[in-house]
């Protein structure tokens, strides 16, 4: 198993450790303001594009797109 | 301390700016505070509303501004600079404020203090209000206020706004605060930054001294600067700033890099951990992944299918609801509107005051008017989807197919909101983020069929698409016409999206992120209050503009209206009413009649002498309508529409339409000899317009053709002064207006002049 792999790729109920975001750097500071940072932990809830995820206690919707690359650690799988 | 402040109570207006991430309630938090509030229109340059309210606290004047909701102080356009001028007191239009107070959400701290990080840096008194309470209860969120309070070093103030609890400590403690100094018990970035934000301050005032300016810039904003690469600040043109400067920016940066501090990415990791110490232990978090109302709801409401489904229903309940309210109460106002003017001209001299009154005055008041319905329905509708924190989730489901128009979700209810007007659909892109993609929303927004160009198709197909039908009766030739042009304005709104996208407002990869509140019983209050502001921001920000408009295209229909052609005209028809008379005569003297029959008799004369006056009347109007600049106009343009197929007549319509499209089928009615009060579901509208004939020949002006290219012009072009006008107020210039009118004028002349020149190739001369 790899151990990072693109948030797009986590299936939906899956949990992962955020590793890095990079890209554009308004949208990468902009999700930052969000709370999706560094280090923090995130439950995908719908897949696909736009995605859901769920991260201390709110809820995020965003679409994958090439100015953005965000590496996760998957924690666990339901 | 305390003498101090009462003795500035009777000096001055002490000011307070609302600070806070959206969806935190602030807005509600200002409502319930302010006694008395007032929007005055924009921050000067930029598409931000200026709110500001006043309430009297133990006899001191407040003045509450409201600033729009944001995540963080790290500008990114002149619209999010503007927030954080209002904060330094840098913005010349609103007073500094004395105190900022921010409106945290308690159930999301965590991401909430992120604001406060930044805003405790601004060296403004504050005081953190932490609303939502219920909501972080219910979530069993446990909080430590006295802890927080203490290591924030400001007032911490629970509180539920929606509810009015904790109000009135928040109004005790307000006046406290003024002057005081906020020092937490640390502050976000490490002695190591805040040397480097000094060493660039002096270089500043070493700069500006040399330079003889004495201009200085706060410490936040060379914060920013620091911290913000490429961003806006950089580009803000702010005293000081210069490539020279710059470059000791980049030197600073890379000192800081070496340090273990690489920017940008040290602020978020700097700031979120001092949150995390701000919070340890003030905050116990008892069900971290609780299955909450909300999660249970979004598994159905943002499902793929079911989701799109509801969302599908309830687009359909708000569109019958505006069809259901709305019209009625248009044709309400045009009737009040229409027996008004009625009551004008009965009562006042015919002149070019009365004419000014009733068909310049009334008729603008009433283009304004006629608006409202529109707006105020689906305003409603869109602040209760949005309070419920429904309008989220629409904006996810609906991203899918915005996305490869170029646009995002957001884009999706402010264009359908135009099918049934622009001007409120124009209005709602406010919740788009994106500069550009709330640009390519408003250009596009007006090619959707708008229920003002109803009358215009309505008229047109009925009278020259052949009603023929197929299948049983359910397939129409004149639906199809009306639904072809309902497609053709949304195919030119897509392509026109996607090329404004391409060309014009090129921009980064579009972006798409979005919180997805909690969903909460909405307050009727607000829904209601919004709904009204919204229909003032309208009525107060482009009536008066609508009026001008309408007062000159009727002066310009009206004048020079030299007297003579009056009589000239009514001496025409001297004869004819001499013959009625002289049967009246002739009526009285005759004895072999019966009483009944007599009277039978005088009936027939009386109706057909009305009928004589109403053609005088009609005939007058349209020999002075002849005699217009308008008409002047008409002819002048003649040869540009020529091609198109229209003869002078209807290119002085479409000339009149300019304040509103509808005006077109009242115009027309006028200019062939009908009088005015003609509607679109008039027979002898469409009588006329079938038998009208080019001067001087036998050949008919309308056919198919030149009616398909009137309907084509019409679903293109931007005839609607409104629009227009709600434009330059939403964009804050005047150059978006004028270049939709000019895009969209030219649209509406090749697609009519391709429909006119082809149909002429397939029907034949």
């Amino acid at each position: 198993m790899k151990a990072f792999l693109p948030l797009f790729r986590l299936a939906a109920g899956q949990i992962g450790e955020i590793e890095s975001i990079s890209g554009d750097p308004s949208q990468v500071h902009r999700l930052h303001e969000l709370g999706l940072y560094q280090g923090i932990k995130v439950t995908m809830i719908r897949s696909g594009s736009p995605c859901v995820i769920r991260l201390a206690g709110h809820k995020l919707c965003f679409r994958q797109n090439d100015g953005l690359d965000i590496q996760v650690r998957p924690l666990a799988g339901i | 301390m305390s003498s101090v402040v009462e003795t500035r109570a009777e000096s001055r207006t002490i000011t307070i700016a609302l600070l806070g991430n959206p969806n935190t309630g602030k807005s509600t938090l200002f409502n319930a505070l302010a006694d008395v509030r007032q929007h005055v229109g924009n921050y000067p340059g930029v598409t931000v509303e200026k709110k500001i309210g006043h309430v009297l606290l133990d006899g001191q004047r407040f003045a509450l501004v409201d600033l729009p909701g944001t995540y963080s102080l790290a500008p990114r356009s002149p619209d999010e600079m503007v927030t954080v001028d209002v904060l330094l007191g840098r913005q010349t239009d609103v007073t500094a404020p004395d105190v900022i107070l921010c409106v945290v959400d308690a159930s999301k701290l965590e991401r909430n203090l992120y604001l406060v990080s930044q805003a405790i840096e601004l060296g403004v008194p504050t005081v953190v209000v932490l609303n939502k309470m219920d909501v972080a209860a219910e979530h069993g969120i446990e909080l430590d206020i006295a802890l927080l309070q203490k290591r924030l070093g400001v007032p911490v103030i629970p509180l539920q706004a929606d509810r009015r609890i904790g109000l009135e400590s928040l109004k005790q403690e307000l006046p406290q605060v003024v002057g005081q100094t906020s020092t937490p018990s640390e502050l976000p970035f490490p002695d190591a930054f805040r040397q480097e934000v000094l060493r660039l301050q002096n270089d500043l005032q070493d700069a500006s001294s040399q330079a003889g300016s004495g201009a200085t810039l706060p410490r936040y904003l060379v914060e920013r600067l620091l911290l913000d690469q490429g961003g806006y600040v950089e580009q803000a043109d702010l005293p000081g700033v210069t490539s020279e400067l710059l470059e000791r920016v980049s030197e600073a940066r890379a000192r800081l890099a070496d340090a273990g501090f690489p920017v940008p990415a040290v602020e978020a990791k700097t700031r979120y951990q001092w949150v995390a110490r701000m919070l340890d232990g003030a905050v116990v978090n008892r069900s971290e992944d609780r299955i909450t109302l909300t999660d249970r709801l979004d598994q159905w409401l943002m499902h793929r299918v079911w989701g799109t489904a509801l969302f599908i229903a309830v687009m359909v309940v708000v569109f019958q609801s505006i069809f259901m309210w709305a019209i009625p109460l248009m044709d309400l106002i045009e009737e009040v509107i229409a027996w008004l003017s009625e009551s004008i001209s009965a009562v006042m001299a015919e002149g070019a005051l009365r004419s000014l009154l009733a068909d310049g005055v009334l008729a603008g008041v009433g283009s304004v008017l006629v608006f409202l319905p529109q707006i105020l329905i689906l305003f409603f509708f869109i602040a209760l989807l949005e309070e419920c924190g429904y309008m989220a989730r629409a904006a996810y489901l609906m991203d899918r197919l915005m996305y490869r128009v170029g646009l995002s979700g957001k884009s999706f209810i402010p264009l359908l909101s135009s099918f049934a007007c622009a001007v409120p659909g124009i209005m709602a892109t406010r919740v788009i983020e994106d500069r550009r993609d709330r640009l390519v929303t408003i250009l596009v927004a007006p090619l959707m069929t708008c229920s003002a160009r109803l009358p215009v198709y309505t008229l047109l197909i009925a009278a020259f698409i052949p009603d023929q039908r197929w299948l049983g009766g359910w397939l129409g030739l004149q639906g199809i016409t009306m639904l072809a042009m309902y497609l053709l304005g949304m195919a030119t709104a897509v392509l026109a999206a996607w090329l404004f996208k391409r060309t014009l407002l090129r921009g980064q990869t579009p972006s798409f992120i979005m919180e997805l509140p909690h969903y909460r019983l909405p307050s009727l209050q607000t829904v209601v209050r919004r709904m009204l502001e919204n229909g003032w921001a309208f009525v107060s920000g482009a009536g008066t503009l609508i009026l001008v408009v309408a007062i000159l295209v009727w002066a310009a229909a009206y004048f020079p209206h030299p007297p003579e052609i009056g009589s000239q005209v009514r001496a025409g028809y001297t004869e004819q009413l001499a013959a009625l008379e002289q049967r009246e005569r002739g009526l009285q003297d005759r004895d072999d009649l019966s009483e009944d029959q007599r009277q039978a008799a005088l009936d027939q004369l009386l109706e057909e002498r009305g009928e004589l006056r109403a053609e005088i009347s009609s005939a007058v109007a349209a020999a002075y309508m002849e005699q217009s600049f308008l008409a002047r106009a008409g002819h002048f343009i003649e040869p540009v529409v020529r091609p198109l197929g229209w003869d002078w007549r209807i290119g002085c319509a479409v000339i009149a339409s300019f304040p509103a499209r509808e005006v077109v089928v009242g115009t027309l009615g006028v200019i062939y000899h009908l009088g005015e009060g003609e509607d679109e579901t008039s027979e002898s509208l469409r009588e006329t317009l079938r038998s009208a004939t080019w001067p001087g020949t036998g050949r008919k002006v309308f056919n198919v053709p030149v009616a398909l290219s009137l309907m084509v012009f019409f679903a293109l072009c931007a005839q609607c002064a409104p629009t227009l006008v709600i434009i330059r107020r939403e964009t804050n210039s005047w150059a978006w207006p004028i270049f939709t009118f000019v895009y969209m004028t030219l649209l509406a002349y090749i697609g009519a002049l391709i429909t006119y020149q082809t149909g002429m190739l397939l029907v034949g001369s």
